[in-house]
């Protein structure tokens, strides 16, 4: 499959290239476990007319075949060199933005001049012409001797007469040719700004001969503008927003987690009966329900997160927002271009961390990346949920506002701070200093189309879904074996502490009794290495497989009802602070170390978090107790 | 104030100007250039961010690109209006 032929789609950020790849693979797509925003290579299935089926591969956004980021590398190293064994696309599809021609057609010349099979889509006809272009698009295709087909991919139009231009060129696999407009002298003899200045001076030659009338500003931009970038209304807007978006995924995800807990109980019921009083009861009452259970129900906040931050990006406002944010960012030694990822990372450090691709200086790269983990990532959510929920009174503060919520508040707050912290001294620490480069593009703004939000979302639930069926079932199964083994002398199952996560916690009691922990939570903390909502489910294990002793009822509900009985407030809230820093993520510091290609930076994280850990968590003991 | 001097950064509001020079050193400069900032190029100054009227975004070739004021010192112009 690998070295089979395919069709690569190529253009520059936000031409609508993603649009057109759903709408050309319909609901059947690959992406490379965990993508960052479209900065993966996607690959699907492209079904033509005749019902031939083809590899369609989406590569990412570029602005040159001169890389400045890593995911422009990506793209830039598919078409000069090709995939895997050399392989070059049998076909290029470049997307063409019709309300960006002035520039994004100077890129296409440049690709052209590679001399690959190519035709063009010319996408969001409607916008253009909305706008008031009006082109002549068989004059383009003639000038620029190449198949062009205007399209408006949201809409689905033009993508008929697209597929069978498609299958028009795959069948006479014609050599384009590379020889570009720009006539007179050969481009190869010229330096590379001689080139681009070349292309650009065809772009307009090519223009005033096909264009009959230029197109218009985009008015709603404008307009959307004049609020959004506004000096106050701009910046207060950004900050309300942040706050529905996180106040949203507290209180607006609570019905559907109810549904999830209320399935997950009722099939615990329904099959208890049948199985109860066996090795494999245990193991699915004790073990599989509560561990994975107790993750599970998070997936309704983690998807709400990412469905806002889609629909930010999709809309335009999200370089709009790194852009107000850009003040910010500078005073530690970051830019603008660094809040993008670091918003995802509050739903996920991992697509956090590969996001920052685009960030063209590789300081303020590295930086991010080192940051991305103290942003409170919806895996800490469970942890602090149930600790919130056990240790802080729900005291009515004022109005709408209670004690939990604002505690909870403060831990994002302080988790993202300290991130800013950090990212300043490590600046101060490295050697190669801040060149203070921010340059993004502000796309004009758009109505996000649903289709393509809801299938990047159905990406991330089947990331998460595979992580509970998993590392986190793995986990579970782990805690169950170490908690209701070995054996004893009558062949029933040991009391905790006689098992083997109960012997490990007591050996590693005292490192952390300092703290306010005891052997169980040590056990806890163990297990979350591998992903810190493990400890949930762990505790959940823990203790349903201590009750089961006592033949009491395993009941996730009743875990924060239960540690409530069994730990201090100092505990509790000690617990609370060790989580804000912990770096409790395998899968993290593996994608840190396939990011940066190197042991240095995984090893430097989980060394800083853990001290910062350990150092917050004592602190936080002593004060309390 | 002698026009030789001016730089992206003396533009008011809404003010366009044609690009002299790129002053940056590459692969910055060559960056500029792919965005559409190359010599006689028109651009105007669309907004200023809040604090510090820093970073602003400009519009050239129908596009709105945002820029810090530290590297549009770096472009030379010629104010037009």
């Amino acid at each position: 499959m690998q070295d089979s032929p395919y069709i690569a789609l190529v253009g520059s950020p936000n031409c609508g290239k993603t649009v057109l790849f759903n709408q050309l693979s319909g609901l059947r797509h690959k992406v490379a476990n965990y993508p960052g925003v479209t900065v993966e290579k996607k690959e699907g299935k492209l079904t033509l007319l005749d019902q031939s089926t083809h590899r369609l591969v989406d590569l990412p956004g570029i602005y040159s075949l001169n890389p400045k980021t890593l995911d422009e590398e990506v793209t830039i190293k598919v078409l000069q060199e090709g995939f895997g064994e050399g392989l070059k696309p049998q076909l290029i599809l470049f997307v063409l933005d019709a309300t960006l021609l002035d520039r994004q057609l100077a890129l296409l010349l440049e690709v052209k001049e590679l001399g690959l099979p190519m035709i063009v889509a010319l996408n969001m006809m409607d916008l253009a012409k909305g706008r008031g272009l009006q082109l002549d698009d068989k004059k383009l295709s003639q000038i620029l001797d190449l198949p062009v087909f205007p399209i408006v991919a949201t809409k689905n139009q033009g993508i008929k007469e697209l597929l069978e231009g498609i299958a028009h060129s795959l069948s006479k696999s014609l050599e384009t040719n590379s020889s570009s407009l720009v006539a007179s002298e050969k481009i190869e003899n010229l330096n590379p700004k001689e080139k681009i200045k070349a292309r650009f001076q065809k772009v307009d030659e090519v223009l005033s001969q096909v264009q009959t009338k230029a197109i218009g500003d985009s008015l709603w931009t404008k307009r959307l503008d004049k609020v959004f970038l506004h000096p106050i209304w701009g910046t207060l807007l950004l900050y309300v927003f942040l706050a529905i978006l996180f106040q949203g995924i507290f209180s607006w995800s609570e019905l559907p987690m109810s549904w999830i807990e209320g399935y997950l109980a009722s099939l615990g019921n329904f099959i208890s009966p049948y199985i109860s009083n066996s090795w494999l009861g245990s193991l699915i009452l004790d073990g599989v329900l509560p561990g994975v259970g107790s993750v599970l129900v998070f997936l309704p906040q983690i998807l709400f997160l990412f469905l806002v931050i889609f629909l930010l990006e999709d809309s335009g406002y999200m370089a709009r927002a790194a852009f107000l944010m850009d003040f910010h960012m500078k005073k530690v030694g970051l830019t603008g271009r660094a809040f993008i990822p670091l918003l995802s990372s509050f739903a996920c450090a991992i697509p956090g961390i590969m996001g920052a691709r685009t960030i063209e200086n590789q300081r303020d790269r590295l930086l991010t990346i080192m940051i991305s983990p103290l942003m409170a990532c919806s895996a800490r959510l469970p942890v602090y949920a149930l600790l919130i929920g056990a240790f802080v009174p729900n005291t009515q503060i004022w109005g709408p506002f209670r004690l939990q919520g604002l505690v909870l508040l403060s831990l994002y707050l302080f988790g993202a701070l300290s991130g800013m912290a950090l990212a300043w001294v490590l600046g101060k620490l490295m050697k190669q200093k801040a060149n203070g480069l921010f340059l993004m593009e502000l796309p004009t703004y758009k109505i996000p189309q649903l289709k393509t939000v809801l299938l990047k979302i159905w990406d991330r639930a089947l990331i998460f879904l595979k992580r509970a069926g998993t590392v986190i079932l793995a986990a579970s199964l782990a805690i169950w074996f170490l908690s209701t083994y070995p054996k004893n002398d009558f062949g029933k199952s040991p009391s905790l502490d006689q098992s083997y996560a109960g012997r490990a916690g007591k050996f590693l009691e005292p490192l952390v009794k300092p703290l306010g922990f005891d052997d169980k939570i040590a056990v806890g903390l163990l297990t979350g290495i591998v992903a810190r909502e493990v400890i949930v489910g762990s505790l959940a294990t823990i203790y349903a497989v201590e009750d089961s002793d006592q033949g009491e009822e395993v009941q996730i509900k009743n875990l924060s009802e239960h540690i409530k009985g069994r730990w201090s407030t100092a505990t509790g809230l000690s617990l609370l602070v060790f989580f804000i820093f912990a770096m409790q993520c395998l899968s993290t510091l593996v994608v840190v170390y396939r990011e940066t290609a190197s042991l240095k930076y995984p090893m430097l994280m989980f060394v800083i978090m853990s001290s910062l850990a350990y150092v917050a968590s004592w602190v936080t003991y002593s004060i309390f107790s | 104030m002698t026009q030789d001097l001016l730089t992206l950064n003396d533009l008011k509001p809404g003010q366009s100007a044609t690009i002299l020079e790129i002053l940056s050193d590459e692969p910055l400069a060559e960056r500029f250039w792919t965005l559409g900032l190359t010599p006689q190029a028109q651009v105007t100054l669309a907004h200023q961010a809040p604090f510090g009227k820093d970073p602003i975004a400009i519009q050239v070739r129908g596009s709105l690109l945002a820029l810090r004021r530290e590297q549009a010192s770096q472009i030379r112009v010629r104010i037009l209006s």
